[in-house]
């Protein structure tokens, strides 16, 4: 029996066609979504940023005018500390960049830092760090924290994220983002309150129900970020606001 | 390929819903994401959505070129026109929904796969006309959005006593007038744990088995009785 013989132009050219017409199609629809979607996406960091500063905090550092903070010298001394703090790239050039909220008057209110913690329960978490400079205490303190990313188990590790339904409505109320309630525990403590009310002191922080190591592992992280901010105050504080 | 018996449209479209052929419970197809997105009632209804509209338009293009792609290639030309209308859904929901695109996450780039729709081109919108290949890829849709929203809302409501993210609690606060005190009473009896297995895969694994079982056993009665 005569094998058919397959018309291997004819089938390439249909399917030419059909994938010329579908990436027009796309390319078409893509030059009208792609400015959109890069704005909100400009517009969401700064929404994060500004969701970690300070209440009457008004305008928030672009992503070209953060302060840049140099860690040479900081990683020498607590390397092993650093590294699980800062994102792979940071970790690599030895720096990191903070974002600083403003008030109406062109004030700094608080600085918003960018932070991977690789201990997660499902392993790493990215969070964005809010802190403030206490000038009674001479010490930062968190001003907020909000977590980015994370793989952690629905119903258990997951709960960081998780907003209690009052704090949604006094949220919409005061036109401003809900905090989660594991996270607005983190208010005004500085490094030395940082600690789970599991095994620790009683004014702690209260841990999610059954994620102990989620839990954990964030507190410790935040910990760190604050005593980062702490060894370089100098630096920081003498940069003030951009130029 | 040649056209199979020419069906009306809304033949086609009620078919999946009342007919027996249900993509999900009748023909098993698209459990993946049924179970894996169905974490809450909004997520259901937003993939229902996007489904609906992937499909239609997949079918109405397939079946207006059906008679252009030849046999032999004809699985790549479906996965490519099938991914185009994932992509153009992707991209408006990203640009004009930007808040339930972020829900929605990955599961919309897994629509490409979702087997129902590579399966109703293959078998219903290469061998009919562009209406009945309209009505049946809206059908469909519609029969897999209404079982994801029954999943969806069961999910929510058992594994996180709330429903569109409001816990059931609230929801008596809502309402005024006699109708208050019997929900009042019935809130005190919704003020329960959650069970957080349902939100997890083997809750839904058990949903849907038994969503299944309670629809096959329904609908053989109906036969039985005709």
């Amino acid at each position: 029996m005569a094998e058919p013989k397959v018309d291997y132009v004819g089938l390439t050219g249909v399917l030419f066609v059909i994938c010329f017409l579908c990436t027009g199609a796309l390319v078409g629809l893509d030059a009208v979504t792609r400015p959109i979607i890069d704005k909100q996406k400009v517009e969401r960091e700064l929404r994060a940023r500004k969701a970690v500063l300070p209440a009457g905090t008004e305008k928030v550092d672009g992503d070209s005018e953060s302060l840049t903070l140099d860690l040479a010298a900081d990683w020498a001394a607590n390397g092993g500390e650093l590294e699980k703090v800062l994102g792979e790239a940071d970790e690599k050039a030895r720096k990191t960049h903070l974002f600083r909220g403003y008030d109406g008057a062109g004030k700094v209110t608080g600085y918003a830092a960018v932070c991977e913690l690789p201990d997660g329960y499902s392993g790493t978490m990215t969070f964005m760090a809010g802190l403030v400079y206490d000038s009674a205490l001479d010490q930062f303190k968190v001003a907020s924290a909000k977590v980015t990313g994370h793989k952690e188990t629905p119903g258990l590790g997951a709960n960081i994220d998780q907003v209690k339904y009052a704090e949604t409505v006094a949220a919409a109320k005061e036109h401003r983002d809900p905090v989660p309630w594991f996270l607005a525990a983190f208010k005004d403590r500085t490094a030395d309150k940082l600690a789970l009310r599991k095994g620790g002191p009683a004014d702690g922080i209260e841990a999610l129900t059954a994620a102990t190591i989620t839990s954990k592992a964030f507190t410790a992280a935040m910990k760190r970020v604050v005593e980062m901010f702490n060894r370089n105050k100098a630096a920081i504080l003498a940069a003030g606001g951009r130029g | 390929m040649a056209d199979s018996a020419p069906e009306s449209f809304s033949d086609a479209l009620m078919k999946p819903l009342t007919g027996g052929e249900n993509p999900i419970t009748a023909m098993m197809l698209g459990l993946c994401s049924a179970m894996a997105v169905t974490t809450n009632l909004m997520n259901g209804i937003a993939m229902g959505l996007g489904v609906v509209f992937v499909m239609w338009s997949c079918n109405t293009v397939i079946s207006l070129l059906r008679h252009v792609i030849p046999k032999d290639v004809r699985v790549p030309a479906y996965i490519t026109v099938i991914a185009t209308s994932v992509t153009i859904v992707d991209l408006t929901m990203a640009a004009y929904m930007p808040a339930v695109h972020a829900q929605m996450g990955i599961f919309l780039a897994l629509i490409v796969v979702n087997c129902i729709v590579l399966a109703r081109a293959e078998a219903y919108a290469s061998r009919n006309s562009v209406i009945p290949a309209m009505g049946d890829g809206i059908g469909m849709g519609l029969g897999y959005a209404l079982i994801l929203c029954f999943l969806g809302a069961s999910r929510e409501v058992l594994g996180a006593s709330a429903l569109f993210g409001v816990p059931l609690v609230e929801y008596a606060g809502m309402v005024s007038g006699g109708l208050k005190t019997g929900i009042e009473s019935m809130a005190t009896a919704m003020d329960y744990q959650p069970s957080i297995l349902m939100v997890l895969p083997p809750g839904s694994f058990l949903l849907i088995g038994l969503l299944m079982a309670a629809i096959r056993v329904a609908w053989q009665k109906k036969l039985a009785g005709e």
